[in-house]
């Protein structure tokens, strides 16, 4: 098999962009669809704010490990930080972890194309056909998978200002987002806030790519950039929906802010949303090639890192992939299961992940920096 | 290496009727050889220039004779062929048994014409030609720099075509010059005819669609790249210069940007990627919504085209196939047919296409003025070779549309970005500033920025002197 080089680094630009709009979309994945529903009331919206907050913390973190100097060396510095026996044990911690991120993002994506663009066809094929077009993604590298979010970054910001039509709306009172403190005695939103505080998962992986993403000491401020818009998308769309459906009428439907996109209209379509659907693949898309890209090089870090990474290894990482995807799709994946059991167990992954992962590294960094010292 | 000698000469000029062989004794009695291809050699200059002062000197030797002439000592037969066949007059002087040889190539060339490729209403109008030198000539008058390199390399076995590389010592990023002399020295294959032959031993991805080194005949358009950092190749007898590294974004620039007015151009240029994006996927748009998702379509426009495809035997895909490919047919026969009878052929086309495959009803009247927006669209891109591009891309995104609608085109415009982003010309990123992102090249990039912002070369070529003001006066 062709020896292709798929973890090699030739540029060496300093761009904390690529770290801002890989921490914006991959917190933008898949919660901005059903955040809605889980957020319905007006007071919730606090939660946002204050689990942004809970996430500059865990960035904040992140950006401790960037700024040292073992996230620029890549593999020797994972080496120099937790020893090679380390290494294996987190590389193979994160392959489920990525298996069900993988699993959890297709299958719900997939639904919901299925819902509402191709009802007639299988959802399985809605989860095939983006994983080879993701695996082709993947086969560029993670140089160029790096750069590539830029455009997808281009490609899906615009679906939110489609959203601005919502607030316009004669009928909207601003009484409809009252009231922001709860009056009387409320359920305690635990799992509302644990929701929204995964939601904002996902920059942890970004550790796996240091290398590539020419780390220097000013991440901290771009990694803020980053939250601070997913933050205000978040508000953005859940004020939308609160405006739109009412706190009320809101917790009945699935997937708010999609049934929304079916109002929204140009003179040419009727069905902007799904325009709108197809073009929110471009952010599928490329996580999953990004999650493949690192399932491999977690999978190699487990057997021999010095062999040439092949074609036929990122094919057999994304078969396995696919293999835990379909079969959850096919027979675990059943209509309130998949709220009930798999959202929950994503929610938990995430969060723990979210706080676990920064945690780890940032005690790493000090445990080596006392020991060196 | 055979050393030279007047028989091995004979034997290796026989049969070629235009070899001369002359004597000619001087006044002061040297006895001189003259050896040259009577149609390569300007005969005129020869008599004027080397024979008569020649025969009429008291010199002892040709050097002291012509002194204005540019005179190379040859050591071995095969560098004295090399000469001969590129317009050289031998000389062979008997008594000091010296080879040398003269260069007087017969200077045969068309006038300086307009661009055809890249026609603009205002700038200059001058183009390249076939010859090297005189393309040469037309950057040096534009750059007269002392910094403005030329190295010479020949290429082909068979063609022994002369490739000139040109750029601006201390301001192009070293890099570049030194992939592309690499790529230079390391071509090997028998025939150069045109600079596309050279781009495609020199491209770092020969597989895709994309050109990767922009072709142009503009001399201002190669000035201009000179200046912000980039190298030109000149390959002889093409009147095509090919300048590198480029990205995408290169192809959709046109010279009239930077004449037209700032905000005139900033309208033209983002038309001019819409209607690249048009021209691929207007047709499968259609073929996705008609196909798939009529409930996309307002009530008043799926009634127009319900109508017009009620009394169609043929699925959306076959009709816009058909179309296209009929489109295509008439395309390429306009260019290939005789002026005169072109014309002809564009009112039958349109008879045919625009009114028979209606009536006949093989295509539907909205499908018959999308693949005219279509096709007009190609032509907005100014680069010839992109718009033949997008007539694949075209293709792909029809089977896309049939097969998963609109998010199969969404996939194929995902697939096509990455291919994109994957893409290098000489080793530089093809999607630079967007991928990787150069946020300050943006003023030049969807829009064109007023000249006044442009005050520092587009950071992706990483040019050695980067601002383009004095900056003193900064």
């Amino acid at each position: 098999m062709q020896a292709i080089s798929l973890f090699r680094k030739t540029s060496h630009q300093e761009s904390g962009f690529y770290a801002l709009f890989l921490t914006n979309r991959i917190q933008m994945l898949y919660y901005m669809i059903v955040m809605p529903s889980a957020l319905v009331q007006p007071y919730m919206l606090l939660a946002i704010v204050a689990m942004g907050i809970a996430s500059q913390f865990c960035l904040y973190m992140l950006s401790k490990w960037f700024a040292t100097p073992y996230a620029a060396q890549g593999y020797q510095g994972f080496e120099k930080l937790f020893g090679k026996r380390g290494i294996k044990i987190l590389a193979l911690a994160s392959l489920p972890l990525l298996l069900l991120k993988i699993s959890f993002i297709s299958i719900s994506y997939a639904e919901i194309m299925q819902q509402f663009v191709f009802p007639s066809m299988d959802r399985e094929w809605h989860i095939v056909f983006p994983f080879i077009l993701s695996c082709y993604l993947a086969l560029f590298g993670m140089e160029n998978m790096v750069r590539f979010v830029t455009i997808v970054f281009i490609g899906t910001i615009w679906i939110f200002f489609l959203y601005t039509p919502y607030f316009l709306v004669q009928s909207n009172s601003i009484h409809d987002l009252y009231p922001l403190i709860p009056i009387g005695p409320e359920p305690f939103a635990w799992k509302s806030l644990l929701l929204v505080f995964s939601s904002f998962s996902g920059p942890e992986f970004l550790i796996a790519i240091s290398y590539w993403l020419n780390p220097q000491r000013k991440m901290l401020k771009y990694l803020t950039i980053a939250n601070a818009i997913s933050v205000g998308e978040y508000l953005f769309i859940s004020i939308a929906s609160l405006l739109f459906y009412g706190s009320k009428y809101l917790p009945t439907i699935k997937y708010p802010n999609v049934e929304m996109g079916r109002y929204l209209q140009s003179p040419v379509f009727e069905r902007v949303d799904i325009i709108l659907i197809s073009a929110y693949s471009f952010s599928f898309l490329y996580s999953i090639a990004l999650f493949v890209l690192m399932i491999y090089g977690a999978s190699r870090l487990l057997g021999k890192t010095k062999t040439n990474t092949t074609l036929i290894g990122l094919i057999v990482s994304g078969c396995a992939a696919m293999a835990v995807t379909l079969p959850i799709s096919k027979w675990f994946w059943e209509p309130g299961l998949e709220q009930s059991f798999w959202l929950d167990l994503q929610m938990w992954a995430g969060s723990a992940t979210y706080l676990l992962v920064p945690l780890l590294v940032w005690i790493a960094i000090k445990r080596k920096a006392r020991t060196t010292s | 290496m055979t050393t030279i000698s007047l028989e091995a000469l004979k034997q290796r000029l026989a049969l070629i009727e235009d070899a001369e062989i002359i004597d000619r004794e001087t006044t002061d009695g040297l006895r001189l050889t003259f050896i040259y291809l009577g149609t390569l050699i300007d005969q005129e200059r020869l008599n004027e220039s080397i024979l008569v002062p020649l025969v009429r000197s008291f010199q002892s030797s040709v050097e002291k004779s012509l002194t204005t002439a540019k005179i190379t000592r040859l050591s071995n037969l095969e560098q004295a062929l090399q000469y001969l066949m590129k317009g050289s007059v031998l000389v062979h002087d008997s008594s000091s048994g010296r080879w040398q040889a003269i260069m007087l190539p017969n200077s045969l060339s068309r006038s300086i014409e307009t661009s055809e490729t890249e026609t603009i209403m205002f700038g200059p109008k001058d183009s390249f030609s076939e010859q090297l030198e005189q393309n040469i000539l037309l950057i040096r008058r534009r750059l007269p720099l002392t910094a403005l390199k030329t190295e010479r390399y020949s290429v082909g076995s068979l063609t022994q075509t002369t490739v000139v590389l040109m750029y601006i010592d201390g301001l192009i990023n070293p890099e570049f010059v030194a992939v592309a002399k690499n790529k230079l020295s390391s071509i090997d294959f028998d025939m150069f005819l045109d600079s596309s032959h050279v781009a495609a031993f020199m491209e770092d991805h020969y597989h895709s669609i994309f050109p990767q080194y922009l072709q142009t005949d503009r001399p201002d358009s190669c000035a201009y790249s000179l200046g912000i950092g980039k190298l030109v190749i000149f390959v002889n007898n093409t009147p095509f210069a090919l300048v590198a590294p480029i990205t995408l974004f290169h192809l959709f620039q046109s010279p009239e940007d930077y004449i037209n007015r700032w905000l005139v151009a900033s309208f033209l240029r983002p038309l001019r990627y819409l209607s690249f994006l048009l021209s691929i996927t207007l047709i499968p748009i259609y073929v996705a919504l008609t196909t798939h998702h009529y409930q996309m379509l307002p009530l008043q426009i799926l009634y127009v085209i319900i109508e017009s495809r009620s009394k169609l035997p043929l699925s959306p895909f076959w009709e816009a196939f058909i179309i296209l490919i009929t489109l295509e047919i008439i395309k390429e026969a306009s260019l290939r047919m005789p002026t005169k009878t072109s014309q002809n052929l564009g009112v039958i086309g349109g008879i045919v296409i625009g009114q028979a495959a209606v009536e006949a009803g093989f295509a539907s009247k909205v499908l018959i003025v999308l693949a005219g927006i279509s096709a007009i669209s190609t032509f907005l891109v100014p680069n010839y070779l992109v718009t033949k591009s997008s007539l694949l891309l075209q293709f792909i995104f029809l089977i896309l549309a049939t097969y998963l609608g609109i998010p199969g085109i969404l996939l194929g415009l995902v697939g096509m970005f990455a291919h994109l982003n994957g893409l290098t010309s000489l080793n530089q990123p093809y999607l630079a500033p967007v991928s990787p992102f150069y946020w300050r090249d943006w003023v030049d990039l969807f829009v064109r920025g007023p000249l006044h912002a442009m005050r520092i070369r587009p950071e992706a070529l990483r040019p050695l002197n980067k601002y383009r003001i004095s900056r003193r006066s900064k």
